[in-house]
């Protein structure tokens, strides 16, 4: 009962006509940048991030979350009708998407995917309601050594459950806590890694790495290569009606994906992404006749749908309760709370309970906005995306260079942003993942506060980590997920090896 | 194995991770350790950067296995990008938004070929358009059109 009048507050925040309006712009520019390949939601809200400095808490969150899971819902578009993603999660969803509108059945898919996305999200979010304020009453008893081996298993797990090299990821998320080490250490008050450069002291600005590595970075892989245009209004309202097979082959992938989804979500460190491609492969497994898959089974972009957007709803629980960023763009999300002077953690549920509850209101509110925006409207979105890039990325250039310069209004950042890009850049032609990178950046400085303070209360003494049960079992998990990714990886490479000396 | 079938790149990439491990440690080792009750601001970067280290000898590793790939860099878009963003990152201050924002929107238009002389322009003005009105008026941002 007191959830229900928890919930019903939360309505009174979100029903508010000035934060419907910040909900719904939210949730448009989220579809618009996920429809758009080639901007991520992580571009976008780095980009918004600058616009909410002047907002309410509350708004802002509800803004940029908006941003977060209206993304996945547009996502899915580009997917279908060019077999390009509009956002990295939705990569799954072009390989049965494609061949779904190759056989003139674009409409179905896209309307598919719009109502299991919303499945999915609802799924999520009563989720989150039930586990994240049990959560956060559970890790009330956390002391610095359980949040030390949670953020370890929360890396391990980010780095390694991903498509690529599990030891890239590792390297990219140890490379992004030595950048969190740039600036004046708090404790000693020693600098470190500035290089005598002032403007680094207070640390490398968070937005000018996400923009640099996911703004700029994407836009230079996507320039000199040859793109696709798409004929406009090649989708009518009537194409979009599936058939009764469509429906009832359907239902169980659904189920099963958003359930993948919630639980892939909710774990520190793994998001949408890995959740569509484990939700995909289980299909894929247990389908009577996978032969169909890759040429336009509807369960492949059922399920994924509902999987990435279970996910990310339930990404936040994490965040929200442990203060743990479960994605790199939720980590993102996380700072603008920090400079909105909220830390995420175990307290934040209670202290700000109109905060938490109103942003669980707006994401209802958000989905179904969304279903209006993506089903009736779809008409739009696909003329959208016959906007050439030429057009598009100077002017996206344009708000990265806004965004970062007039956060502190200094034109360093600008150069840093230029940087991280070029980096970013050549960390994508080798396949070395970005995402990592920010999460360590984010969680580095963090783990090294914990374990100093860990290591003060155990007076030295390193066992305090497996002494205490809730962080022994933490670091088993971390080493379970090691193992189960990295062995395989080893393998895999040993036995190409011997292949290639026979 | 023969030789000539490294991938020359991946290998270049793991030695880059393991030289900035290297500098990790050896930049660090001039910070205090510590002792394990009271840890300084020294230990966390050791241990990072050691960590880091291991991590490229893998990748050293793996990368002499991973079969090879031809990556191709095309340095035009790249570098106008760059100097597009720099312009915007020296302009901005000293003559304001309005020539920073055109001189971005020319520099990064430069990098798709053909280049559209006109359409750039309307495209330049458009976009500082935009965003004089979203930043300077709509939001109130401390930014300036123009400081000359």
């Amino acid at each position: 009962m007191e959830t229900l009048s928890n919930l019903a507050s939360g309505f009174q925040v979100a029903l508010d006509p000035y934060m419907l309006a910040i909900c719904l712009i939210g949730v448009t520019v989220g579809t618009l940048v996920g429809v758009l390949p080639g901007i991520g939601a992580m571009a976008a809200i780095s980009i918004a991030l600058p616009i909410t400095y002047h907002m309410d808490t509350t708004a802002a969150l509800i803004m940029l979350a908006g941003i977060f899971y209206g993304a996945q819902y547009g996502g899915s578009t580009a997917a279908i009708l060019l077999n390009l993603p509009g956002t990295a999660t939705n990569a799954v969803t072009c390989l049965d998407g494609y061949p779904m509108s190759k056989q003139g059945r674009a409409g179905v898919a896209l309307f598919m995917t719009t109502i299991t996305s919303f499945v999915g999200g609802c799924i999520g979010i009563v989720l989150m309601i039930g586990f994240a304020p049990a959560l956060s009453r559970f890790a009330l008893s956390f002391s610095s050594a359980e949040y030390f081996s949670i953020m370890l298993l929360g890396l391990v797990a980010a780095s390694t459950l991903s498509v690529g090299s599990p030891l890239k990821g590792l390297a990219m998320v140890v490379m992004g806590i030595a950048l969190g080490l740039v600036g004046i250490d708090v404790t000693s008050g020693h600098p470190r890694y500035t290089f005598g450069v002032i403007r680094l002291m207070d640390g490398v600005n968070l937005l000018a790495l996400g923009m640099g590595l996911f703004g700029v970075a994407e836009i230079l892989n996507n320039l000199g290569k040859p793109t696709q245009q798409l004929k406009a209004g090649s989708v009518t309202l009537r194409s979009l009606l599936p058939s009764r097979e469509d429906w009832k082959a359907s239902v169980m992938p659904t189920v099963r994906g958003a359930a993948i989804g919630s639980g892939v979500g909710t774990l520190p460190g793994t998001g949408p992404g890995i959740a569509a491609f484990m939700a995909y492969a289980v299909e894929k497994r247990v389908a009577k006749d996978p032969s169909r898959f890759g040429h336009g089974a509807i369960e492949g972009i059922a399920s994924p749908e509902a999987a990435n957007n279970a996910a990310v709803q339930a990404a936040f629980i994490p965040t929200l309760s442990l203060g743990i960023p479960g994605d790199a763009v939720i980590a993102i999300l996380m700072g603008a709370m920090l400079i909105h002077g909220i830390v995420p953690g175990p307290q934040f549920i209670t202290s700000h309970p109109d905060t938490f509850w109103g942003l669980i209101a707006s994401f209802w509110i958000g989905n179904v906005l969304l279903l209006i925006l993506n089903i009736p409207m779809i008409g739009i979105w696909v003329r959208i995306l016959t906007i050439p890039y030429r057009l598009l990325y100077p002017a996206m250039l344009f708000f990265v260079c806004v965004g970062v310069y007039a956060m502190r209004n200094n034109p360093f950042d600008v150069y840093l942003t230029m940087l991280f890009g070029g980096i970013g850049y050549f960390m994508l032609r080798f396949q070395y993942p970005a995402a990592p990178l920010l999460l360590g950046f984010i969680l580095g400085p963090l783990m090294e506060e914990h374990l100093k303070r860990a290591l003060q209360i155990s007076r030295g003494d390193f066992l305090v980590f497996v002494d205490r049960p809730i962080s022994a079992v933490f670091l088993v998990a971390t080493l379970l997920v090691f193992a189960f990714t990295v062995k395989p990886a080893v393998m895999r490479a040993l036995s190409r090896r011997s292949r290639a000396e026979s | 194995m023969r030789v000539n079938a490294i991938n020359r790149g991946e290998c270049v990439a793991a030695l880059v991770v393991g030289a900035i491990g290297l500098a990790i440690v050896w930049i660090g080792s001039d910070y205090a350790v510590g002792t394990p009750r009271r840890i300084g601001p020294g230990f966390f970067p050791l241990a990072i950067g050691a960590l880091l280290l291991m991590l490229s000898v893998g990748l050293v590793f793996e990368a002499l296995r991973a079969e090879r790939r031809s990556i191709e860099f095309q340095a035009r878009p790249f570098l106008l990008v760059m100097a597009a963003l720099a312009s915007f990152a020296v302009f901005m201050e000293r003559i304001g938004l309005v020539p920073a924002t055109i001189c971005l929107v020319v520099l990064s238009a430069l990098a798709e070929t053909p280049f559209r002389p006109l359409r750039t322009l309307l495209l330049a003005l458009a976009v500082s358009a935009m965003g004089v009105l979203i930043f300077v008026y709509a939001l109130g941002l401390p930014l300036k059109s123009f400081t000359w």
